[in-house]
Order: C-alpha cells, then structure tokens, then sequence
C-alpha cells in the first residue's frame, strides 16, 4: 500500500513531471476542442516525438492529452454546434441550445465540473479493479487472449460504424496490415514481396498518423467554408445548487462510462451516447426539454465519457487491450518504451500503473483549473481558420512520422494510408477499428498459433476447448452474443417484440 | 445513402482483398493450422466476405450525397427520430457530390510532391514552400499575411520540433552540397 502510494505520489512531486502534465491537458484541451484536431491524432503524432523520452515524461504528457482532449471536445460542442471530439457529439444535443440561450458559461462550468467528477470516479475505478482484473487475468491461456481481441475487433467495429460488415472489413485490414513482415515464430517473410523495406513490417506509427492524421486533415478539407459561429460567454462558475442537483445523475453517468469504457473497443463517444439516453430515460420532468438545452443532457454524457478514460485504462493495463482508439495508440507508446501491458505489468511494474493513476489524478485536478478559466481567450483561439490549421497538421503528420526512425520511408506509408483513409472515412468505414486490428493482429496471431499447439495441432480439441474451460466458455459465449446481435434475425425479433 | 463511387471504391476492396487472401495462401497453404498463413488467410477471408457483404448494400442503396464522417454518423444515431428538436439541431449536412473535390487533389499532390522532394530539399525548405503554398491557396488572404503565417509557423514548428524534442529533421542533398 505504501509502495503503490509512493509511486502514485512521483507524478505529484516532480517539478517537471507536473509541467509536462499541466502542458499536455492545457494542450489537450485546445487539440480536443479545434474541430479536426482529435485527441488520437495529436496522442499519434506526440508519441513520435516523446518515445526517446523517459517513460514517466511521456506518460505524464499523453495523460494530460488524453484527459484534456476528451474535456476538450464539449468546447466546441457548446460553442459551435461542432463536437471537437466523438466523445463530445452527445454533449452538442444540448449545449448548442444552452449556448444560443445565452448561457455558454454555464454550460461550460457545468461541463467542467462533471467531466472533472467523472474523471475522478474512472481513476477510482482503476485504481480498486485493476489489481483485481489483473489478477484473475493471470489465469487467462492463449485461447482467452485470442478471444478477447476478437471481441474487441467485434464491438468497435459492431458499435461505432455504419454497419458491421465495414467494421469487420476494418478490422479486418488492420489485421492484415500487422501481419506484413517476418513471421516472429518462423521467421517466414508474409506479404515481403521480396522487398528488403517490407521484411521489418509496416511501421504501425505511420499508419497511426496517416489513418487519423492524414485523412482526417483531408477530409476536413471538404469543410473548410463552413460559417463560424460566436457565442456570448457569461457566468463560468456553476451554482453549487445546480451541483447538488445533479449530483446523482452525474453519478450513474460516471459508472455507465467507466463500465463501457472498460469494455474492449468501446470508448467515451458510446458511453456518453448512453449516458444521454439514460439521462433522458429517468428525467422525468426536467425544467428544459431535452435537445433544447436541458442541462441534464449535458451532465451525463460529459461525466460519462471522462470517466470512460480511466475505464479504457482498465483493459489496457490489465489485458494488453485498447479500451478505445486513443488507448490502442498509448500501448503503442507503452511498446515503443520496452513495457508490455498485459496481466504480469502490475505484477513486474506497479511504479509504472501507479505513477499512471497519478498522473491521470494530476491531470483532471489541472482539467477543473484549466476548464474554468481562459474560456474567452480559448473562444478567439478556436476560430484559427482550417486553411491554415489542415497545412499545419500535415507538416506536422510528416514530421511525427519521419522522427520515429528517420526513415523517409514511413512518410511515404503515411500518405498512402491518408489516401486510403480518406476513402475509407467518405464511404462510411470507420479507420478506429484499423488501429485496434493493427495493435491486436500480432498477438491474435501468436495466441490462435499457441492454441493449436496446446492443443497438438487437432481441430477437436482446439474448439472443445473452447468449451470444456470456464473462462473461455464465458468469453466465446460473450462473443457469439455479440456476432448473433448483428445477424437480421436478431433485429426482426426485436422488432417484433417492440 | 449512396455516394458517388462508393460501388466503384468497394469493388476496389473487393478485388484488393481477393488478392490479398491469393498472397496469404501462397504463404504456406493448408500445410498446417499453426502454419505462418493461417491467420493472414482469415483476416483476407473476412474482408473478402464484408466486402461482399457491403458491395451488394452499396449497389441496393439508391445514388445520393450525403457525407458520413465518424462524428456525424455518431450525431445522427444519437439525434433519434422521436426527438425532433435534436434532429433539427444537427450540424449542417456537407454537400459531397464531388469525391475528390479540387481542393482534395491539389492538397494531396502537394503532399505528394513534399514528401518526395523533402530528402532532396531538405525539411526546412520543402515545409517551407508547403507551407505558403496550400496556406495561400487555401486562405482568402493577401499573399504576404499567408507568407507572414507560414514562415512564423516554420519557426516555431522548428524550434518546437529540433530543439525541444531533439528530432533529427532531413538536412536535404541540396543544402549539404553547400555546406
């Protein structure tokens, strides 16, 4: 207990760790609420930069990215009607009518005040069942961990897309994409065409960047006219009355969120959707109907998805597996640096899961400070034109993908993965399943291997055992359940039972 | 609804990953489960089949011109048709009749032409010229405040990036010349 509390306290007493997490939530605030700016993109493209850093810097800054860029995103969700963030589009339902009533600083307080409550109850979360997860997860076998990447390839590509089958297909490539290089077990080469360039793999950074860098840049392109709105800014402090009052409603969002974002593949724009709805379920005589600028639509899904953020740390550090796209490039991050997340971190490295927890705690402590001060300032900075913000993001693009090995080679994949990833974004296909599928393929591969090996090479005892164990009964079970949700017997049936 | 190209695009999918599950048969065919192959040729199938699977909605849905990125697909689920207000209240519905609009093109071939000119010209020449380039293409603006913008955004990305973070930028075969 002392040690867990003293490595939590080095993000805490380190002048320059507490710089480096004030600065990243500070900035994380502005990448989230500039919309075409994401949180995954600024976290791509700063851990090309920070991975010859010490670890605990690294985290500290991405810590404070990821929990100012998740806030961040309700900014100009309230603002401008425009989410800066996944995560923030719920909160738009009912800020904008808040904003265009006058009362923006309101909603912006309010907003602060929930998501900095939210982010508190998900780092909770971490902090009590993470040890626990990870212990039960050190019973887990090959099968179990090929399971639980196929489950979470299956819900992000099932609960974030246009339809399944372009989730899958998603996947899918990312999958494929992993899989280019020397085969680790047999040193086979897979897709090398006989090129030298291919035989080390496809650089996942590069396809990080270019996925949600690249083509995010050139689709925001095709907006680049849109009017901008202005807004009057009043009172930013919220009244404590409308505190208390929403107290428990904030309180049922906040483990809504940490619960899915805790789940594989599922991240804080699903739990703030859910929030909402729930918000809008058990409201039952709210003083403004919701859509119209009831804040009630506003205090759930800002609680919900900040408290999503330490959820998505849950199966991250305690399963090796994404919560949602910003935690599948920090695992990258955590590779890049020599960690392997999974079930034995906390038992190799607890300084490193505490000191995790520590600065996720800083961070959302300088969220509320940073959340309700500078709104005025912040309003003149987010109306930076996209015309010169889009030729900004691709030097920058370039120049995070170049840094990693100074090859120009990455940045040639990177433009192609732009390409490729405008397409995808312009027809409907959703690039977050790319990443998890680039992130999770290698160690679904080594896993499906292992499993045939334990069980000799026969395909009846490798799917009776499936069946005959508990833990993998229970998540092919959890599997099944998600993949019979997408079949068209399984809507008929509920359309009839409605 | 259906954009244009979309058919076109999933096609292209398609035999992509026809192709790609043809290579990963090719890496150790059915010798055995545990073989290098065996994975590369399930995530093949699996696209192989969605692709299957989306081009048949894409030629069913009717030609129409309605963008869907990530975000606003989300906002639509979220805005529910029992709540008019909400729906009323979505961001504005971006006209994508075109696919690869100009601005798309051009932006992308100076991509191009800066990725493939940057060992040569070196980063801070080739930012440079990028830079002032698609900022006074993109921005209604007099030349000398894209100018202004662009150089002042090259210095402190320079700074910011060679001497912050102590990234090794390309020099450029040119300049080297000269030096």
């Amino acid at each position: 207990m002392l040690d867990a509390l003293s490595f939590f306290a080095i993000a805490w007493l380190d002048p320059w760790l507490i710089f480096l997490t004030a600065a990243g939530t500070l900035s994380g605030i502005y990448v989230g609420a500039i919309p075409g700016l994401s949180v995954t993109m600024a976290t791509s493209i700063l851990i090309s930069f920070t991975f010859k850093w010490d670890v605990n810097e690294a985290l500290a800054l991405i810590s404070g990215v990821f929990i100012g860029g998740v806030y961040g995103g309700s900014r100009t969700a309230i603002l401008l009607n425009i989410p800066g963030a996944p995560s923030a589009i719920a909160s738009a339902l009912d800020g904008y009518p808040m904003a265009k009533k006058g009362a923006a600083g309101e909603a912006i307080g309010l907003t602060t005040i929930m998501s900095v409550f939210g982010g508190f109850v998900g780092i909770i979360a971490l902090a009590l069942f993470a040890p626990v997860i990870s212990s039960i997860a050190l019973m887990f076998n090959s099968r179990d961990y090929l399971l639980l990447g196929l489950i979470g390839i299956t819900l992000v590509g099932t609960l974030s897309g246009e339809s399944f089958a372009k989730g899958a297909f998603a996947g899918a490539l990312g999958v494929l994409i992993s899989m280019v290089g020397l085969d680790p077990m047999t040193a086979e080469g897979r897709f090398t065409f006989d090129s030298v360039t291919l035989l080390g793999g496809i650089p996942y950074i590069a396809a990080m960047i270019g996925f949600f860098g690249v083509a995010e840049a050139l689709v925001q392109l095709r907006q680049i006219d849109l009017p901008v709105v202005k807004q009057k800014i009043g009172r930013v402090i919220p009244r404590l009355s409308s505190i208390k009052q929403h107290f428990g409603l904030a309180l049922r969002s906040s483990g809504i969120g940490t619960v899915i974002g805790a789940l594989p593949g599922t991240g804080g724009d699903i739990a703030a959707l859910l929030a909402y709805d729930h918000a809008k379920r058990s409201t039952r005589n709210p003083e403004v109907k919701f859509g119209e600028g009831a804040t009630e639509g506003l205090v759930a899904p800002e609680a919900a998805n900040n408290a999503a953020v330490g959820g998505a740390h849950i199966p991250m550090l305690t399963l090796g597996i994404p919560g949602d796209a910003v935690t599948a490039v920090i695992i990258g991050a955590l590779f890049i640096h020599g960690l392997k997340p999974g079930p034995l971190l906390l038992v190799e490295t607890p300084h490193l899961f505490w000191f995790i927890v520590g600065s996720l705690t800083l961070a959302n402590c300088f969220l509320l400070v940073f959340g309700l001060s500078g709104v005025r300032i912040f309003t003149k900075i987010v109306e930076c034109p996209k015309a010169v913000l889009i030729p900004l993001i691709i030097i920058l693009s370039a120049v995070g993908t170049y840094a990693i090995q100074n090859n120009p080679a990455h940045i040639y994949w990177m433009l192609l993965f732009g390409v490729i990833g405008y397409f995808m974004k312009i027809y409907g296909f959703q690039v977050g399943p790319i990443i998890l599928g680039v992130i999770l393929g290698p160690m679904m591969d080594s896993n499906f291997r292992r499993a045939i090996l334990g069980a000799r090479g026969d395909m009846g005892t490798f799917f009776w055992n499936f069946v005959s164990h508990p833990i993998s009964f229970i998540l092919s079970l959890a599997l099944m359940i998600i993949l019979m949700s997408q079949l068209p017997l399984w809507s008929w049936l509920r359309k009839r039972s409605t | 609804m259906k954009q244009r190209g979309e058919t076109l695009f999933v096609a292209a999918l398609l035999a992509f990953s026809a192709a790609a599950l043809w290579e990963s048969y090719g890496i150790a065919g059915f010798s055995k489960w545990s073989s290098p192959g065996v994975f590369p040729m399930l995530a093949s199938a699996v696209m192989l089949v969605c692709s299957l699977f989306i081009y048949r909605d894409a030629r069913k849905r009717g030609a129409g011109s309605l963008i869907k990125n990530e975000s606003e697909h989300t906002f639509e689920l979220s805005a529910s048709s029992d709540d008019p207000a909400a729906t009323q209240q979505s961001p504005p519905v971006i006209d994508a009749t075109r696919v690869f609009p100009r601005r798309v093109v051009t932006i992308t071939a100076l991509l191009a032409v800066y990725v493939v000119a940057m060992p040569t010209l070196g980063f801070l020449l080739c930012s440079g010229l990028f830079l002032f380039i698609s900022i006074s293409y993109l921005w209604n603006k007099p030349l000398w405040l894209s100018l202004g913008v662009s150089m002042a955004s090259l210095v402190v990305i320079h700074f910011l990036f060679r001497r912050v973070f102590q990234v090794v930028l390309p020099e450029g075969a040119i300049i080297s010349l000269f030096l």
